[in-house]
């Protein structure tokens, strides 16, 4: 169904003291078809946020390249780039924070329309907007109220419709249901999906909750210390997970049906500091089924196991 | 053997007297930790959970009150007893927190060997509760010990700084642990290194333990019994294993289908939110969510019903069981 966005060797090392670099992301390349989910996820300084925010240009990377359609992004610059912003729309983590808290909702949903010269009456705006709080469950009731006076929920549809009210191809979904109630959380995925369908568009949902990507997503790559370990169709990674680290991650998720329930690999250990990252493989401090030193010596290139399904490890 | 109870919640109301009105935040709370198990107390955001862990410790918040109600701690009660003798013997002694954010919860000017010798210094000399220090720095599995009890909380990761916050809460060898949301800041990696720990160190100092928390299916992997709270009422007690398969409150029922399991393909939320508990709904709290309301939901506050041994629900469905 052809690509949407493709990532070319990516790497964004942040400065850090003394010509030290926080190695944020070290070298990945991925690419997301239309109509796509694919989910983004890795433990807290996997750097799968700050992937997020390169794929849309919040941050230029150190190197490597971005396309988007076919055409290359990385440097684009003026009337490009914002009809590019355009396209690609992100909803935040936290609603609490990311909705403007002295703007009423009509403002906060309406403004990008009015940066893109995309309605030519106060009297469209409030139309459009009115069209996508309903898209959202939201009644016209609400369009001029405070972020204040909504629920966590009701914050983050409001994160949504603004999101897509500019009619994006590609929307970068960040943890969008973490401070959520599941009941609620629920709800908004839900939603998610069914805008989906009726808008034609491709996620990338960063989590870091791996049963949440199983039952939302079709592709996923997971991330450990800036670097991909395994990549392929959703099913068939938690069908059979293949890199040690997938592995452990996938047994360590809370199930709540004992039948679900594997043997526990735990973990020795706690994720290295990104500033002097191991040489080698990035796991093999934590690795259970290490191969010698090979994995402290060289870092393990991806290799395509079964069919779309690769993996970054020695063992293989 | 059934296990004698440990802690006995009777009856208890608390509310918080803010500018807004009266929030009715615990209307009416039962409950029972039996010795030496796990008790797992879930619910969402704003339901009671924390509140009643932090009243176990006659510690609610300002401007929270308890109205009415008891706590009986191994046959007295904690509400009435004198402060200073809490103080003495209580919190922090047998019955000692952990918290969601373990380095906020941390002193940040004291080393943390020194966090935990402080609860020890009046057991015994320096030089020996430091010598405890380290030996319970290593039983939650620290490495380098000695290293870390001369650090101070800010050079330690999260895991870690909950790991520093577990040997200081276990120095005083506590009879029940509350454990408040101690996971959730954490990784799951983190988070199963840290629930394995916990579920080792309560088997060998033989204490009960607390977990509040919003996940019940880390519930599911780590309790022995469960306590399903909403909006200021326990809907729902049982076993972990008669909770999971057999959920008889609608609320709990909702609960679970709205968790990811590998089995379910769609996630069905619960409609509306979590009331506004100035204002509580008449009758069981629950009714303007449930889809099995009926007149009387809205009218009487649903009595516990005995479901099966040790399994109780509270609602107007689960009638027909003994009154319990």
């Amino acid at each position: 169904m052809g690509e949407i966005v493709r990532l070319e060797h990516i790497k964004k090392h942040f400065p850090w003291k003394k010509r030290r670099y926080v190695k944020a992301i070290d070298g990945v390349s991925l690419l997301i078809n239309k109509r796509d989910i694919f989910a983004l996820a890795g433990e807290s300084g996997s750097g799968k946020t700050t992937l997020g925010r390169v794929m849309l240009r919040l941050i230029d990377p150190t190197s490597g390249a971005i396309f988007y359609e076919g055409a290359d992004i990385t440097n684009i610059k003026t009337e490009k780039e914002i009809e590019l912003r355009r396209k690609m729309q992100i909803v935040f983590q936290d609603p609490y924070s990311s909705l403007h808290p002295r703007k009423k909702i009509k403002a906060i949903i309406g403004s990008g329309l009015k940066t893109h010269h995309l309605v030519k009456s106060e009297k469209e705006l409030v139309e459009k907007v009115e069209e996508f709080l309903n898209l959202v469950g939201m009644g016209k009731e609400h369009l001029y109220r405070y972020p204040h006076e909504l629920s966590g929920g009701q914050r983050q549809r409001v994160a949504i419709a603004r999101a897509l009210i500019l009619n994006p191809g590609f929307v970068v979904l960040d943890e969008p249901t973490s401070s959520l109630d599941v009941s609620v959380q629920a709800e908004v995925l839900n939603l998610l999906e069914r805008l989906r369908e009726n808008l034609n568009l491709t996620y990338l949902f960063i989590t870091h909750d791996l049963s949440l990507a199983r039952l939302f997503t079709e592709k996923i790559a997971v991330m450990y210390l800036g670097k991909m370990t395994e990549y392929g169709e959703t099913e068939d990674i938690f069908k059979n997970p293949m890199h040690p680290y997938t592995k452990a991650l996938v047994s360590v998720t809370p199930k709540l049906d004992p039948k679900e329930r594997t043997k526990k690999i735990i973990l020795k250990g706690e994720i290295p500091s990104p500033i002097d990252p191991p040489l080698g493989c990035g796991f093999h401090t934590r690795c259970i089924e290490k191969v010698g030193r090979i994995c402290e010596r060289e870092s393990p290139q991806s290799k395509e196991m079964e069919e779309g399904h690769f993996v970054a490890c020695h063992l293989y | 053997m059934i296990p004698e109870a440990l802690v006995e919640i009777n009856d208890l109301v608390i509310n918080f007297y803010t500018y807004r009105g009266v929030v009715k935040a615990i209307n009416g709370v039962n409950l029972e930790i039996k010795k030496g198990e796990f008790f797992g107390l879930v619910g969402e955001t704003g339901c009671g959970k924390s509140v009643t862990g932090s009243a176990i410790l006659n510690l609610v918040p300002n401007p929270g009150r308890i109205e009415k109600g008891e706590i009986i701690f191994k046959g007295k009660d904690i509400l009435s007893m004198d402060e200073d003798d809490v103080r003495e013997r209580i919190r922090g002694k047998e019955i000692t927190m952990i918290m969601q954010h373990p380095i906020a919860a941390l002193n940040p000017v004291l080393k943390n060997g020194d966090q935990i010798t402080e609860a020890l210094s009046r057991k015994m000399s320096e030089g020996a509760a430091k010598k405890r220090a380290i030996e319970l720095l290593k039983e939650v599995n620290i490495p380098e010990p000695e290293k870390i009890a001369n650090q101070y909380p800010h050079q330690l990761s999260g895991g870690m700084a909950q790991r520093v916050m577990i040997a200081m809460m276990l120095a005083t060898e506590p009879s029940l642990l509350i454990a408040d949301e101690p996971t959730t800041a954490l990784d799951v990696s983190i988070q199963a290194q840290v629930l394995s720990l916990l579920q080792d160190l309560i088997k060998r100092h033989k204490a009960s333990v607390l977990l509040i928390t919003h996940d019940l299916s880390i519930v599911a992997e780590t309790c022995d019994r469960v306590g399903v709270m909403y909006a200021g009422d326990i809907v729902e007690v049982g076993e972990v294993d008669q909770i999971i398969n057999n959920p008889r409150h609608p609320y709990t029922v909702g609960l679970m289908r709205a968790i990811p399991s590998d089995s379910r393909k769609e996630l069905v939320g619960i409609r509306g939110s979590v009331p506004d508990l100035v204002n509580p709904p008449p009758g069981c709290r629950f009714h303007p969510r449930c889809d099995y309301t009926r007149d009387i939901c809205k009218e009487r506050k649903p009595k516990t019903m005995q479901m099966e041994s040790n399994h109780t629900a509270a609602c107007f469905l689960c009638e027909g069981g003994r009154s319990g």
